[in-house]
């Protein structure tokens, strides 16, 4: 099983958009770990971009996180599910959230889980985020 | 198939994922009993919707519910043979399944939440997972009571889980 971890930030050659149905080059935080994935090698991640998002974002520094070349934002409101197939040949995890910024993106994360109405998805990534807190 | 049967099975695949190829009894049970307090914990409230209950013994929680859900799968599910393990010095009933299982009837997220649960647990030695139970609220509040009792233990006694505290994270989110 692979190493990843929640707040690892992974970057994929092929990121899957569910809503769209569609793969795009992209950043991405990893929200659960493969470990707790009911299939290997999945991780639930939520998309990283360039482009600032309103609601449920948090701003990651590009002078914080070396591996952006302009300060990004890590979306919470969308949450996917990946596959280690689909990760870039760059040497990953590509970054790891520092303290302050997993307890930020732990705020956010609650926020978006609540509206969200599914009860054991929210218990399970709260579990997991605890760890790591 | 009840929720109950359908999640044994679901913790016995996982086991087997995780190269453990069967789980003692006592395991299975502690495991149960884990599943349903986080739930309670996690969730705030029951996991099997209330329709087991979990009874003290002497060594901690067991339940009739998972008894009767063990004889109903072993027809067609499960083999239970006694096996000696590693880290407890006589033979247990261990649990295992015939064969892999296609389709397992728990939603995804409830899955998601059983591999949470199991992952923390599943690698711990029998005596720390019995440590975990033991300090459970239910588990305390029966040690209480047997304390004011002066009894060795309430044999038979019925574990409350309502006596679970949400957790902090999901009482902030809940207030928010």
């Amino acid at each position: 099983m692979n190493i990843f971890k929640a707040s690892d930030i992974l970057h994929f050659e092929k990121y899957f958009f569910t809503d769209i149905n569609k793969y795009a080059r992209h950043f991405a935080l990893v929200l659960l770990p493969s470990s707790v994935m009911n299939y290997q090698n999945n991780f639930l991640c939520s998309v990283i971009t360039s482009k600032q998002e309103k609601y449920y974002s948090l701003k990651l520094l590009k002078t914080r996180y070396k591996c952006f070349h302009k300060d990004s934002y890590a979306c919470f409101r969308r949450r996917d599910i990946q596959h280690i197939n689909d990760l870039s040949n760059w040497n990953q995890p590509v970054g790891r959230l520092n303290k302050m910024d997993i307890k930020e993106s732990f705020k956010i994360i609650k926020s978006v889980l609540y509206g969200a109405g599914d009860l054991y998805m929210m218990a399970t990534i709260i579990r997991e985020w605890k760890k790591i807190k | 198939m009840t929720k109950l049967e359908n999640t044994i099975l679901y913790l016995l695949t996982r086991a087997k994922e995780r190269d453990k190829k069967n789980l003692s009894k006592f395991e299975l049970f502690k495991l149960l009993y884990l599943l349903e307090a986080e739930s309670y914990k996690f969730v705030g409230k029951s996991f099997f919707d209330n329709s087991i209950s979990f009874v003290r013994y002497q060594n901690g929680p067991i339940s009739m519910d998972v008894y009767k859900a063990l004889n109903v799968l072993e027809k067609k599910y499960i083999n239970i043979a006694e096996e000696k393990k590693q880290d407890y010095g006589f033979p247990r009933h261990c649990i295992s399944l015939k064969k892999k299982l296609k389709k397992i009837n728990l939603d995804e997220s409830e899955k998601l939440f059983i591999n949470s649960v199991v992952e923390s647990y599943i690698t711990l030695p029998m005596n720390k997972l019995k440590e975990i139970v033991y300090a459970t609220e239910p588990m305390e509040e029966i040690i209480k009571e047997e304390k004011k009792n002066k009894v060795k233990f309430l044999k038979g006694e019925k574990l409350n889980f309502n006596c679970i505290s949400l957790d902090e994270d999901v009482v902030d989110l809940i207030a928010a």
